[in-house]
């Protein structure tokens, strides 16, 4: 086999210029795999780290006919020692005014103290209200507004005006201190665990101690609607992204191999002369293609990882915020070995399938129109 | 001698575009083990047809072609590539040595595409040395002139110890003097080893030095002479 590959490699290299070309053209198929792959899989681990921030890796929800979680099951859970942060939230809604406007709002009771650990921010959480709520009241950051619900009033100074891809979660969502609640009662809890992999563990120990008629209990690794629509759309994505280049690499292996070979027609009519059956010629092709996938490979894993490393250093490119959200974002690359994997499949399987089309074509040619001088 | 090599009424007949060309018009000759044979005639006459039919290179149009004793029509292609390995040896006018193979590689190949086929380094130094390029081993074709090339494809063409070996006007493009030492050479080869030869010419110089002469004339034979 080796000298099968120093035999290819001397034959990618006497087309300089050619080989060159398609390697380049594969060699760019990877680095748009890896990296496309690689903001799509730092988008997604984003998602569940943004998912794990706000609501943990493990959520205890109130089923409609269950009780409220009360202090005595917090103090339950936290006495099993495997949770690092624990907030209680509350959902509530009632109606909530500004100077003489009100409107009916949905929300949850949050401890914006409680919530600054929990989510891991430097600055200190800001109670928010939903966009079109704010502008509904005419209420702006700083602003102070009151509202009740069925159990309690309250007054509220507005931290930061919010907004979504979800014009209904704007239109009535508000966010109030906890501390308004007269009675320390919670329709969830949200758990973060001091080390991720005993997360069945911690799982089998709260479902001892938890009514499973009565609450709901759900791990991070249960991926929530959104996140499976996301990934859908980004995976659905990639594959169409991955198709278009498995043909782009196809037709540019093709017709760069087709010239050589062309070129080398009279040298396979002098194999087949000396013996070489259509398999040799396979064969020979075959070499020559998986050396030229594997140098293009290697070439572009390594230049889209260089890219990638350049773009995280340089602190991520920035992304103004899609309509209806107020804030804009950066992206990173994540290289994982899936997609690095994934590009050397696209990149091989192209090329040989290709390849072999065209040995097929070329090592069942007369052999006498392939040996003559030519014109 | 045992015969290796028959032509029966052998007619080869081409399309080239809508015009019949017929290069050879029923010849009959046959070749026996250990000749040293030139087949002569101007250009265009059927030389080359008639040691492409006899590699099994190509199929005649009608007539009979027997191989070491086996019908050329009734050998698969498969079979064909086989015997032309390990039976047939094959020179080319213009060399077709593989430019990315060193001397020592273009004469191995052959022998490699086959596992069956047991040539040794030793046996290839030994071939390299009896065509007089002991030295040039690892030399790529751009290296060497037009008469060490076609020593190198002399030496391809015997790798695998063939009963026969075609020759294509193999001096045509060498100066004389490079021509006669290539002649002299095979001549050599066919004593050392007893292959047999056929070779294509219409060098009258290099014709002399056949043992059998196979004048052919616009696709028929039109002399058979062995001469001393």
């Amino acid at each position: 086999m080796f000298r099968e590959l120093k035999f290819a490699l001397r034959n990618i290299f006497r087309h300089g210029f050619n080989s060159l070309l398609t390697i380049g053209v594969m060699a760019l198929g990877v680095v748009i795999i890896t990296l496309l792959s690689g903001f799509y899989d730092w988008m997604f681990d984003s998602l569940k780290d943004d998912i794990t921030k706000t609501d943990g890796h493990i959520m205890i929800l109130k089923r409609e006919k269950g009780d409220f979680i009360d202090e005595k099951m917090l103090e339950k859970i936290n006495s099993l020692g495997l949770f690092k942060n624990i907030v209680a939230r509350r959902s509530i809604s009632g109606v909530v005014g500004f100077g003489d406007k009100s409107a009916i709002f949905s929300g949850i009771a949050i401890d914006p103290e409680k919530e600054t650990v929990f989510r891991g921010m430097k600055e200190r959480y800001k109670i928010k209200i939903g966009k079109i709520l704010a502008n509904t009241l005419g209420v702006k950051e700083g602003d102070e507004i009151s509202g009740f619900t069925g159990e309690f009033g309250f007054f509220l100074n507005v931290e930061e005006v919010y907004g979504t891809f979800s014009p209904e979660l704007d239109r009535f969502y508000l966010e109030v201190p906890i501390a308004n609640i007269p009675e320390k009662k919670y329709t969830s809890v949200h758990l973060q665990l001091a080390d991720v992999s005993k997360l069945d563990l911690a799982l089998k120990k709260l479902k001892e101690i938890i009514s499973a008629e009565k609450y709901d209990i759900k791990s991070f690794s249960d991926p929530g609607s959104y996140y499976i629509a996301v990934k859908t759309i980004y995976s659905n994505n990639l594959w169409f992204v991955t198709i278009v280049i498995f043909f782009l690499v196809a037709f540019s292996v093709g017709s760069v191999l087709f010239m050589e070979l062309n070129e080398r027609e009279k040298e396979i009519g002098t194999l087949r002369t000396f013996g070489a059956n259509p398999l040799h010629i396979h064969k020979m092709v075959f070499y020559e293609t998986f050396v030229m996938s594997i140098i293009a490979w290697v070439f572009g894993v390594g230049l889209s990882n260089a890219i990638g490393y350049f773009v995280n250093a340089l602190g991520g490119i920035y992304l103004p915020p899609p309509p209806t959200v107020s804030k804009g974002f950066y992206i990173f690359f994540t290289t994982e070995p899936k997609s690095i994997v994934n590009s050397l499949i696209v990149v091989l399987l192209s090329s040989m399938i290709v390849g072999q089309i065209l040995s097929f074509y070329f090592s069942r040619r007369e052999i006498v129109l392939q040996i003559m001088p030519r014109r | 001698m045992s015969e290796v090599l028959s032509f029966e009424r052998v007619e080869k007949v081409y399309k080239l575009d809508e015009v019949l060309v017929y290069a050879l018009k029923g010849i009959d000759f046959s070749i026996q083990k250990g000749e040293f044979t030139a087949i002569v005639g101007p250009s265009g006459s059927g030389k080359t047809t008639i040691l492409h039919l006899s590699a099994l290179l190509d199929r005649p149009s009608s007539g009979r072609i027997l191989l070491f004793g086996m019908d050329s029509e009734e050998i698969s292609n498969k079979e064909a590539s086989r015997i032309r390995n390990k039976k047939i040896g094959f020179v080319f006018q213009t060399f077709n040595l593989i430019p990315v193979l060193t001397v020592y590689e273009n004469i191995e190949y052959p022998a490699l595409l086959y596992p069956d086929n047991k040539v040794s380094r030793d046996r290839i130094m030994e071939l390299i040395e009896s065509v007089g390029l002991k030295g040039h081993e690892n030399k790529f074709p751009s290296q060497l002139s037009g008469g060490q090339r076609q020593r190198v494809a002399i030496a391809r063409a015997l790798v695998n110890n063939p009963e026969i070996v075609f020759a294509d006007e193999p001096t045509a493009n060498l100066d004389h003097e490079t021509g006669e030492q290539i002649i002299t050479l095979m001549e050599e080869l066919n004593k050392k080893y007893g292959t047999t030869f056929v070779f294509s010419t219409h060098d009258p110089k290099i014709m002399r030095r056949a043992r059998r002469l196979i004048r052919i004339e616009d696709g028929k034979i039109v002399g058979d002479e062995y001469v001393s």
